[in-house]
């Protein structure tokens, strides 16, 4: 079966610097596609050369089985775009935003009536329809625009960072439109983020980017299975454990590694919760007091840890960005 | 062309949602009319003639009375009594005199014995226009202070010209509405077209069309036919205010306004696709503000609007040539001005249409489709 999105040996060099490094990928239709990674990997750079915004220095990708690079006006028409920056024109309404995107796909006019009353609806911006844009808060322009890009029912909806900068709340909207969105048609959607909590709430199949390479790929708890220790048990304790009591603990089945922490213990372990009572039980017997226990499942983070040797807040590089003129 | 006028459209409902910034399309190229047309046709008046009379006698008189009559006729002088040569050096050099006319003694009796009486001025040249305008008219005073002389001679004079003029007298301000409207066309190319993408760039705004199905000519032709639409709108309120201000018509039909509309629907287009294609991959809207202030000066002041192309030194000449500008105002000149006689129109206006074309072609082939 064609593949909704291909990538094979896709290269894009900025004169010395090289922003995406001979990446492979394949994601089949009706797939929501995460690529995770901190800013400046090169995430906004891939997704740039798959719909044809960038010219691909080497490689090929393809959409939909038809080549971006010899085809780009065919992949342009199966794709929607929603850009990480706000590009809807501030100084239109919203529905001539609309109205005037779907013109460029050439929707005729009745289709593009009904699509825009459905997709404003949809996005709780049919009431707000004939505002200036230049009034709508962040979230709401956030809505419009992946509004847009589905304005001529793409086959592949590709959104770049699309909750960056939103409050908590407008980001949950957005998060239920786009599983909504998955209701219906059978719409591959890739999308871009920094947010491990997006590409784990969301995603079907999550890759990890990092400095212009995919360095993971697989569903959210396939990549939390290549951690060993998938769960954190952290128990806070009023004084420090006998050594001999961190011993046993380190000889349970399932227990990757103790640390002595300075309030208490954490340990990385497989089945953190069946787990839990069988060290409080060993801390009992070694007549240690226990102040509190949790269990911590493992995340994304800990993924992108695991393969990066650091962690997503501080793996923010601008590998991935086009080199600007030094100026110190 | 669906996508084309989508294209148009957009671009026009922003600026047309701006309409501070085409106020300036239109009020600027009126201002410059207005001090334009002021400001260099007018007659020079009051400049300050220093009088150092050193002789009393008849011709003084007469030479007096004759710069008197300058003074209280054009009133080109304004004369100025002086005691001395010294203090009238001195005020000429402060700049508080224009001229100083040192009338030697023995002038008159010199005059009267037919020998030559020289006079002496000094002019203040830093203002070679104004100084050029002392001259003259002392020039002529001291002229007409030897006509009677003149009266015994037994030639009839020289032969004179009689200057017909062909068509109806165009003033000098009526003469700068071409100029005027092919400025205000181009500064409605300074905010429209090739600003108008490059502030997409600047903004970011520019992935979101650039990743639907629209071409290079989608694009290319929409803007520039928004910024054209504006334009005309722009220029025609300023040529429409310009001929009621001056009482020029146009005759020669709906020929003539064809060819007018013609004219300036070419000049537009053809000039938002040269800037266009000279600035629209440029990456902030700050380099066209910059480089369109320049382009205005090098195709304005070589148009013909302000002074014939016939006082420019051939390099100068051969430039207009090629200069739109220049075609522009000629064939709004010629439609304007000649009364319904169109011939000499046509061939600038098949200029506008060559370069316009050409221009269209190539700032299609370049504009940029990627980021």
């Amino acid at each position: 079966m064609t593949a909704a999105i291909e990538a094979t040996r896709l290269t894009k060099r900025f004169g010395a610097v090289t922003a995406v490094d001979s990446v492979d990928l394949r994601v089949e239709a009706g797939e929501l596609f995460g690529l995770l990674g901190p800013n400046g990997a090169g995430k906004t750079t891939l997704v740039r050369m798959l719909t044809g915004l960038l010219r691909i220095t080497s490689g090929e990708a393809r959409i939909a089985g038809i080549d971006v690079a010899a085809n780009p006006d065919a992949v342009r028409r199966l794709l929607g775009v929603v850009p990480q920056a706000l590009t809807s024109d501030q100084d239109l309404t919203a529905y001539e935003n609309m109205d005037i995107y779907a013109r460029y796909f050439g929707v005729d006019r009745p289709t593009r009536r009904a699509r825009i009353e459905e997709l404003l609806t949809r996005t709780g911006l049919w009431e707000r329809r004939k505002y200036l844009v230049k009034t709508f808060s962040g979230g709401m322009r956030r809505r419009l625009e992946i509004a847009r890009g589905l304005i001529h029912k793409p086959r592949v909806l590709f959104l770049d960072e699309p909750t960056i900068g939103l409050d908590p709340q407008s980001r949950l909207v957005i998060w239920e439109f786009l599983r909504d969105l998955r209701k219906g048609d059978s719409l591959t959607i890739s999308l871009t983020t920094h947010y491990l909590e997006e590409a784990e709430a969301l995603c079907d199949r999550v890759a990890i980017v990092d400095a212009g390479r995919i360095v993971a790929l697989g569903t959210p708890a396939e990549l939390k299975g290549k951690v060993s220790g998938s769960d954190t048990l952290t128990i806070g304790l009023p004084a420090p454990a006998p050594d001999d009591c961190m011993i046993r603990l380190r000889a349970f089945a399932g227990v990757h590694d103790v640390a002595a922490t300075p309030g208490g213990l954490t340990l990385r372990a497989d089945g953190g919760a069946e787990l839990l009572p069988r060290v409080l039980g060993e801390l009992a017997r070694s007549e240690v007091a226990v102040r509190s226990a949790s269990v911590d499942h493992v995340t994304l983070e800990d993924v992108f840890l695991h393969f990066t040797g650091r962690s997503l807040r501080e793996g923010n590089t601008e590998h991935g960005a086009a080199p600007g003129r030094r100026v110190s | 062309m669906g996508k084309i006028w989508a294209v148009w459209e957009r671009d026009l409902l922003r600026m047309l949602r701006n309409p501070m910034t085409l106020l300036t399309a239109v009020l600027l190229p009126l201002v410059y009319l207005l001090i334009l047309g002021n400001s260099l046709q007018g007659p020079l008046t009051g400049l300050p003639l220093g009088v150092v009379s050193q002789d009393q006698g008849p011709e003084t008189r007469r030479l007096l009375g004759a710069l008197q009559a300058v003074e209280h006729g054009p009133g080109t002088l304004k004369l100025v009594a002086v005691d001395n040569v010294d203090v009238g050096m001195q005020r000429l050099r402060e700049g508080a005199l224009s001229g100083l006319l040192v009338v030697p003694p023995h002038f008159s009796s010199d005059a009267e014995r037919g020998i030559s009486a020289a006079p002496g001025l000094f002019v203040d040249n830093v203002d070679a226009i104004a100084a050029n305008a002392v001259e003259a008219s002392v020039q002529a005073a001291l002229t007409s202070i030897h006509e009677p002389l003149a009266r015994y001679e037994t030639h009839l004079g020289p032969a004179r010209l009689r200057p017909e003029e062909i068509y109806p007298r165009i003033d000098y301000d009526a003469s700068l509405i071409p100029g005027v409207v092919v400025m205000s066309i181009f500064m409605a190319t300074m905010i429209a077209g090739a600003f108008n993408t490059v502030m997409d760039r600047f903004l970011g705004v520019h992935e979101a069309y650039l990743s639907t199905p629209l071409r290079r000519i989608h694009i290319n032709l929409g803007v520039l036919l928004s910024g054209t639409t504006v334009t005309c709108v722009t220029s025609s309120i300023v040529m429409t205010v310009g001929m009621l201000a001056t009482g020029v018509r146009i005759h020669g039909g709906w020929e003539a306004y064809g060819l007018v509309a013609a004219v300036v629907v070419l000049t537009a287009l053809g000039m938002l696709a040269m800037t266009m294609a000279l600035l629209g991959r440029a990456s902030h809207p700050r380099i066209v503000g910059s480089v369109n202030g320049f382009l205005n000066i090098i195709l304005f002041f070589p148009s013909g609007a302000l002074y014939p192309i016939q006082s420019f030194p051939p390099w100068l000449r051969a430039f207009a040539r090629i200069n739109p500008e220049m075609h522009a105002v000629a064939a709004l000149k010629a439609v304007l001005f000649r009364g319904g006689d169109l011939a000499a129109a046509r061939g600038h206006v098949l200029f506008l249409l060559g370069f316009t074309a050409v221009m269209l072609l190539v700032s299609t082939v370049t504009m940029k489709r990627t980021l």
